[in-house]
């Protein structure tokens, strides 16, 4: 048993953390999270680990929209304060371009309902399409027109929002 | 052949299919111009797909080992632990204001009433043994929340009087967790009964205890029943029962419902650290640990309603 959680930690953790930052957006707090979900699955063992690992990092996810709810007011206060800028080096000027290209997406996959961005994301974590159907709660026979018509919304999102920065810079 | 549905085709791609669909979509693409195409056009938005999500990925770092992960668990163990007698501790308090406020209610007008339901405490004060009910009192209930999955309760005094209650007052956290409540009153029931259960007892299904009780036995509504045991009354009648609940966090609720002289036994038992039926020592009771029981019906939520009560009481003092 402690065999296969290794295995499954080394081969699942990288997509749980990328999976909880498309929910949290927050590098480090996906870390943590991510680390949360597996120490849960230690004290837990339970018996389709992997299906138990994202059904978690989802509960998880959520809990954390919600505090960050919470948190909003305090924040949108703190960036009210002036002069706490920080200075930019050359490698955050190199940085800025992939930046508005995950901000693009992150937009494109935001214009897409609930539904379709948590059958996205668990497909994209290398989730199969019965353990997809269990965690969303569709049958298995609706996760391929949930997933095409996914695909096809994030896809079409990500060329408007393109086409209206190009449109910007134009003007 | 009709052209292939453009859903099956994405489950194609992914993967998704019987051995035997892939063959039947196969031999369908190496004859369908159109649906050759409408396949390379979805392997192609696959593509971008994967390809757009993967700018939505935070550095990679290496993680830390599972063994320090498992060390951090078990490092923060103790401290979950106590967590849970804060908020055991914290439902014994909800108990004495509840307790109080129904006294209250019954007092106003006159002559105070017999309040339907009574709520007794035991402390950690040393008493020799529990007092015996009256006879003809109800039935009592009594629940636990045992330390370790393990029931450890020092019973002192059980009371089914209308006396006023001696009130003991804890720190109460305003987010203290409440039982979690799921749905489900399913039993997945072990066969050996509870060794710091004394006596005959034996395992019953969720069905043939409700039969045997004829009602459902008492217990925390909304919480997975996980095992009843039950035991014939020494008066006859109704027999004991102990229900065990396991809440989400882990932690085991035993609900004992029984004829008052009958639960008072068993708990004077439990406390007294003699030898059980099969002559091993029977468990010891630690100061500190805190048990309830309430004597008459226990409504559902009344953990939870009986500690913003006490919360509120608390907050006027």
């Amino acid at each position: 048993m402690a065999d296969e959680l290794e295995e499954l930690y080394q081969s699942t953790y990288t997509a749980v953390v990328r999976y909880l930052y498309r929910k949290v957006w927050d590098a480090d707090r996906a870390e943590d999270l991510a680390q949360e979900v597996f120490m849960r699955l230690l004290a837990h063992r339970p018996e389709k680990p992997r299906a138990w690992i994202f059904a978690v990092a989802a509960n998880l996810a959520r809990d954390e929209a919600r505090a960050a709810i919470r948190r909003r007011r305090h924040l949108v206060l703190m960036q009210s304060e002036p002069g706490v800028m920080p200075s930019r080096t050359r490698d955050a000027e190199e940085q800025v371009e992939d930046d508005e290209q995950s901000e693009q997406v992150k937009v494109a996959l935001g214009t897409l309902s609930e539904r379709d961005q948590e059958v996205l994301l668990l497909w994209d974590a290398g989730m199969s399409y019965p353990e997809i159907a269990e965690q969303s709660g569709l049958a298995v026979g609706a996760i391929g027109t949930t997933l095409a018509r996914a695909r096809r919304r994030l896809v079409e999102a990500h060329e408007r929002q393109n086409h209206h920065e190009a449109d910007v810079a134009h003007s | 052949m009709s052209h292939i549905l453009e859903d099956e085709l994405h489950a194609y791609l992914d993967q998704a299919l019987s051995r035997s669909r892939c063959v039947v979509i196969e031999s369908h693409l190496a004859s369908c111009a159109f649906c050759s195409s409408q396949r390379d056009a979805i392997a192609s938005l696959r593509d971008q797909t994967t390809l757009l999500l993967g700018t939505l990925a935070p550095a990679r770092r290496i993680p830390v080992s599972l063994e320090e992960l498992d060390r951090r668990r078990l490092a923060r163990e103790p401290r979950r632990q106590r967590n849970r007698r804060v908020l055991w501790a914290a439902s014994v308090v909800g108990a004495l204001g509840l307790g109080y406020g129904l006294r209250s209610v019954g007092a106003v007008g006159g002559t105070p009433e017999v309040a339907p339901v009574r709520v007794a405490t035991v402390t950690t004060e040393v008493q020799p043994a529990p007092a015996a009910p009256a006879p003809g009192s109800p039935s009592a209930v009594a629940s636990s929340i045992p330390g370790a999955q393990r029931l450890s309760v020092r019973p002192v005094a059980v009371t089914t009087t209308n006396a006023p209650i001696q009130e003991e007052l804890v720190p109460v956290h305003d987010g203290s967790t409440p039982p979690s409540v799921e749905s489900s009153t399913s039993s997945a029931l072990p066969t050996d009964a509870d060794p710091s259960l004394q006596g005959f007892w034996r395992t019953v299904p969720w069905d043939k205890a409700q039969d045997m009780a004829g009602k459902a036995p008492a217990r925390v509504e909304g919480v997975p029943v996980e095992e009843v045991q039950v035991q014939p009354s020494r008066q006859g009648g109704s027999p004991m029962m102990v229900v065990a609940q396991r809440l989400s966090s882990g932690e085991v609720i035993q609900t004992i419902e029984g004829p008052a002289a009958d639960v008072s036994q068993l708990l004077s038992r439990r406390g007294d650290g003699g030898l059980d039926s099969a002559g091993r020592p029977a468990e010891a009771l630690t100061r500190g640990d805190r048990m309830l029981v309430v004597t008459g019906e226990l409504p559902p939520d009344s953990l939870r309603a009986m500690v913003r009560r006490v919360n509120a009481a608390m907050r006027v003092r």
